[in-house]
């Protein structure tokens, strides 16, 4: 049974093969989608009624309470920001493309994040934070734990090309052609794990200049050369996350793959 | 976890023939699963309707979303939520999904019904060309075993949410004051 729906501002697709060993009905991919559905709810950057904005708008005039999955991938991008050197920082839009009230907002890291136990937030300094490289890989392992706990033993998820597979049958993963996006590139199989991918090829133009959507932390500069970076990762908030690191260093043996325990790829 | 690269992925290397663009299409769901799966079993009616040239207008001022919205595709149950099929345009082909209405207004479900994709393979595995054997681009290529797990960003789903809104419009102009 395959069922796609719009959330997350892409197309989320599960997939439960059919077959004797697993019964299951239309509720269970309901339920999972559900679960897409409140993540997308607490860490949407547009909803003003989010966890995220919630951060954005008051943790640096009071501490914020958020639930529990907005405080735990907090808690992992942050660590993930260390142990990246930096790389891995949320998502800032090149400075040209981002109008800042406070241009300080710019200095700004995940280091002024304060987690302070209890599922409370707060800023040290007046920033917005964007969960965007993030949250769409956590949504799926949270869907995918939905359907373990009712002993699915087989699944795919794809949300908007962030894949996360339960089970023994190896499931073939494709990428771009990062030079002709029309075509595909067979990379290899994965079983039990999740893969996600980041590629400049939808960039765009703004004005005189190119940007893409991988932006180097410190300096806002893009990442525009013609290159596909993936990540295979165990979770897929970890392979999301880790594909921003890889696009900077590009630096497959960088010591933060292991530490992961994830491969990175660059094609 | 288990990873196997391609011999491809291995040695970082891009080679071979390019295929034909061919189109995919991932069928999800008849029109009656989705009633079904957005509904339950209840009993529906078909409630095609007209839409002036006023409305029309309105929910393209509203979407932006140009293409005709074909009006027959509406259902109505017993107690009065709605479900309708549409289209909206994916990257170059259509994607026809399914929204649920509850009788209170508010949006229930929303479920792809279609989708259409149309993509070529380039040949990084030997294996690869056999599944190509026997077939032209204007083969209807075998739905759903043709399923592709394509990693890296797909499609933004802007033109959906831009159809749900002229849907929505519609509801509020046309099907909220029908009996």
């Amino acid at each position: 049974m395959k069922r796609c729906r719009p959330l997350l501002g892409t197309y989320v697709e599960i997939s439960i093969p059919d077959s004797d060993d697993q019964s299951f009905d239309e509720s269970v991919i309901a339920e999972a989608f559900g679960e897409i559905e409140l993540v997308q709810q607490l860490m949407s950057f547009h909803d003003v009624n989010s966890d995220l904005s919630r951060i954005n708008t008051f943790a640096y005039h009071a501490p914020v309470k958020v639930h529990p999955w907005t405080y735990e991938v907090l808690e992992f991008a942050k660590k993930l920001s260390i142990d990246s050197y930096g790389a891995f920082n949320w998502g800032k839009l090149p400075k040209f493309d981002y109008e800042l009230e406070d241009e300080d907002q710019f200095g700004a890291s995940l280091d002024d994040l304060e987690l302070l136990g209890g599922n409370m937030v707060a800023f040290e300094d007046s920033m917005k934070i964007d969960l965007g490289g993030i949250a769409k890989g956590f949504a799926v392992d949270v869907a995918l734990d939905v359907l373990r706990d009712y002993e699915i033993e087989h699944a795919v998820i794809n949300a908007g090309g962030d894949i996360g597979v339960i089970g023994e049958l190896p499931q073939p993963i494709y990428i771009r052609n990062p030079s002709d996006p029309c075509k595909l590139m067979f990379i290899g199989n994965l079983v039990d794990a999740a893969v996600a991918t980041s590629g400049t090829y939808y960039s765009k133009d703004v004005g005189d200049s190119d940007y893409s959507s991988i932006v180097v932390p410190d300096s806002g500069r893009s990442v525009l050369d013609a290159l596909s970076f993936s990540v295979i990762a165990p979770s897929c908030m970890a392979a999301d996350a880790l594909t921003k690191p890889l696009a900077i260093h590009k630096n497959m043996s960088a010591p933060y793959f292991s530490k992961y325990q994830a491969i990175g790829l660059i094609s | 976890m288990k990873w196997t690269p391609s011999l491809l992925a291995s040695v970082m290397c891009v080679g071979g023939a390019s295929m034909p663009i061919v189109a995919h299409a991932k069928i999800y769901m008849s029109v009656e699963q989705a009633q079904k799966a957005i509904f339950g079993n209840v009993a529906m009616e078909n409630k095609p309707v007209v839409i002036s040239a006023q409305v029309q207008e309105m929910m393209r001022d509203a979407s932006s979303v140009s293409h005709p919205f074909a009006s027959n595709r509406i259902w109505k149950t017993g107690k009065g939520d709605w479900f309708i099929v549409d289209e909206v345009v994916g990257k170059h082909e259509m994607i026809t999904y399914a929204i649920g209405i509850n009788a209170d207004g508010s949006i229930k479900q929303i479920d792809v019904l279609e989708y259409r994709e149309s993509y070529g393979a380039e040949v990084a595995e030997p294996s690869w060309k056999d599944q190509f054997i026997g077939k032209t681009a204007a083969s209807t290529l075998k739905l759903n075993k043709d399923i592709k797990n394509v990693s890296g960003a797909t499609l933004s789903a802007k033109h959906m949410t831009d159809g749900v809104k002229r849907v929505m419009v519609m509801y509020d102009q046309v099907l909220k004051n029908l009996h």
